[in-house]
């Protein structure tokens, strides 16, 4: 880590920074382009894809930034690790970075993956030497055994993941830039990447983390931006800030769900589907051990009780657990003669933190169709060390 | 500079595993030209070469043709340095320009290691090489690597904003080629031609290895004081233009 972690020791510090990419591509306009560039004047751009955006890291700080698809998070994040220029603004950044930016953390795909850790090394200027002492460290921490020295272009997404962390995890940069890294990595992989960083960060670390999971970026950060279309919306605090987000966020998706479903009355439906915690209705996340109710509104367009179904998957669909009425032979309420109401308590809900959804489904009488799903997400909170994903009743015993 | 990056890509370069190829035909490739062009040279065409230089023409041709190579394929093996190492670029914050440099220096080792063969097998064979000017003659390499190095910051830096100046480069290097006496010698032209030919930097610098390795004089003339000014200007140009563009780079690319 650095040597001076003082907390007025300034790592990163932009003003009204923005980025816009070159507009031209035809062969005239890239002479005019060049014309331009060597007048030391700029090119004709397009459409911004940041503009105005400013912050401050100081060492030690651990600062997420959330956003949606395109809203300039990237760009950002490789104009601080100095690969790209920015358009408009000062930046200025000190100290050792090391940047994970998207996939592949510029390696050579031709290459091995050995002959890519030399070569990350030498960029950052580590010679050979000071490498072989930490090549075990590394290869360890990869964990992805004789591929090493098979050529990177070989390797699966999680694989070159694992290379560049493990580089990246051995350089002690002072400050880390990682971009959705820990989303392609397997989970075993991704606790191993959490444990370096707590580690990393209880050192004195500064990390700049872009995640769309806003359960990591509270996991590992105290600050967070939030970038929109590229200007910086909304700055501060984590939790107020990914609060904000994850709210916003509901917002967009209940406006798509409602534009997007129109209400068919000629088969079962799903007319209202509600998750809650405590009282409090439609959380966006909850306690491990708390008591999760789900109430289930369905239409029957012929009067006949349909079968409602409650699904809990992980967020890319895994199943983790699902019932229906007809397994356990309960009944929902009848509100009037098209509309039932089910519900179900999930006491003690030993899920462990993560992101997870709740599906709600309507089927036919007979349980044999399914005619519609509603689904809702859920982070469930909480720290704890134990590792899957279901915390099992257990004793150690003597 | 980064100097672990440098000699990491320098070793690259001359192993030549990201070409696919073994090293062992950085020294059998220029034989086998060799071979093929005192036959087609000598058996062929019975070139001659011009009074004053006691040769065979096998080795006034080595004496350009090598150390031509070397520049040529620097120049043109960079037009793209930029866009092979596009992955590097836009992910890694690095000197963009000790690519070029270490592309260059390759390129330089590998034919300067030919050229010494070369010029070993001949002198076995019975040419006369002077030796001695070795040291002098290894400094005109340098010199000429200096030039390669101007041009192709220059041409790699323009390439990635414009992507066809390269159909231009190619047949420009072609025309340099053929008005510098490789193949042939001065004395071959017609009067009026030979004043424009000692406006190419190259045409001097040919001119001087030669007498250097062949006749162990030296002559300055307008020649001379061309390639100066060249090597001067030209590298200087070409860094101000390579980092003009390199910050824009990853936009073009």
């Amino acid at each position: 880590m650095g040597s001076d972690t003082s907390s007025a020791h300034l790592l990163v510090q932009a003003a009204g920074l923005g980025k816009a990419y070159p507009s031209e591509s035809s062969s005239k306009r890239r002479w005019r382009a060049l014309a331009r560039l060597l007048a030391g004047r700029r090119p004709s751009l397009g459409k911004p894809v940041l503009q105005g955006v400013g912050f401050e890291v100081r060492a030690g700080e651990s600062v997420g930034i959330v956003g949606v698809n395109g809203a300039g998070k990237s760009t950002l994040l490789k104009m601080i690790a100095g690969v790209l220029e920015p358009s408009w603004g000062q930046l200025q950044v000190n100290g050792r970075v090391s940047a994970l930016l998207e996939l592949g953390a510029g390696f050579q795909p031709e290459q091995s993956g050995l002959e890519n850790i030399y070569m990350k090394a030498a960029l950052l200027g580590i010679s050979k030497q000071q490498l072989r002492q930490k090549m075990d460290q590394i290869l360890d921490f990869a964990d992805i055994g004789e591929a090493i020295h098979r050529p990177v272009k070989q390797y699966s997404s999680g694989m070159v993941v694992r290379l560049g962390f493990a580089v990246v995890a051995s350089l002690e940069p002072d400050l880390l830039i990682t971009d959705e890294v820990l989303a392609v990595g397997d989970e075993s992989f991704q606790r191993k990447c959490i444990a370096w960083l707590d580690k990393y960060l209880a050192n004195g670390g500064t990390l700049l983390l872009v995640s769309h999971s806003t359960y990591q970026i509270r996991r590992l950060c105290q600050q967070a931006l939030w970038l929109h279309e590229g200007h910086l919306h909304m700055a501060g605090d984590v939790d107020q800030v990914t609060q904000a987000y994850s709210s916003w966020h509901e917002s967009q998706q209940s406006q798509d769900q409602e534009e997007e479903k129109s209400f068919d009355a000629s088969t079962y439906q799903v007319k209202s589907f509600h998750l809650s915690v405590n009282k409090q209705q439609n959380p966006s996340e909850m306690a491990l051990g708390e008591t999760l109710c789900v109430e289930l509104i369905l239409h029957s367009p012929d009067g006949r009780e349909p079968v409602a179904g409650v699904g809990v998957t992980r967020q890319d669909g895994t199943p983790i657990y699902g019932v229906a009425t007809q397994h356990d032979n309960a009944h929902g309420e009848q509100i009037d003669t098209h509309t039932f109401r089910f519900r179900l308590r999930f006491s003690d809900f030993q899920l462990l933190p993560g992101q997870y959804l709740i599906h709600g489904h309507a089927l036919d009488p007979e349980g044999v169709r399914l005619k519609d799903s509603v689904q809702s997400a859920l982070t469930v909170t909480g720290k704890v060390r134990e590792l899957g994903i279901y915390r099992l009743p257990h004793q150690w015993y003597v | 500079m980064n100097f672990s990056f440098f000699n990491q890509q320098l070793q690259r370069e001359i192993s030549g595993k990201h070409r696919g190829s073994s090293p062992l035909w950085i020294l059998l490739q220029p034989l086998l030209l060799l071979a093929v062009y005192s036959f087609v040279f000598t058996q062929i065409f019975q070139a001659r070469v011009p009074a004053g230089l006691d040769s065979g023409f096998v080795i006034y041709l080595a004496l350009g043709y090598w150390p031509w190579s070397a520049f040529s394929e620097s120049v043109l093996r960079n037009l793209s340095v930029i866009n092979e190492h596009a992955a590097l670029i836009r992910k890694v914050a690095i000197r963009r320009d000790t690519l070029v440099l270490a592309r260059v220096c390759g390129v330089f080792i590998l034919h300067g290691l030919g050229f010494l063969a070369v010029l070993l097998v001949l002198s076995i064979a019975g040419q006369s090489v002077l030796w001695q000017f070795l040291p002098v003659a290894i400094v005109l390499l340098l010199l000429l690597a200096l030039l390669a190095v101007g041009f192709s910051l220059l041409f790699s830096a323009v390439q990635v904003i414009v992507p066809s100046i390269s159909h231009m480069v190619q047949p420009a290097m072609l025309l340099m080629f053929f008005s510098t006496p490789i193949l042939w010698a001065p004395s071959m032209l017609p009067e009026q031609y030979q004043s424009v030919v000692q406006l190419n930097p190259m045409a001097w610098w040919v001119g001087a290895m030669r007498e250097l390795m062949l006749a162990g004089s030296w002559h300055w003339h307008l020649g001379g004081i061309i390639f100066l000014v060249a090597l001067f200007m030209v590298p200087l140009l070409g860094y101000w233009v390579f980092h003009r563009l390199s910050p824009h780079f990853e936009d073009y690319l």
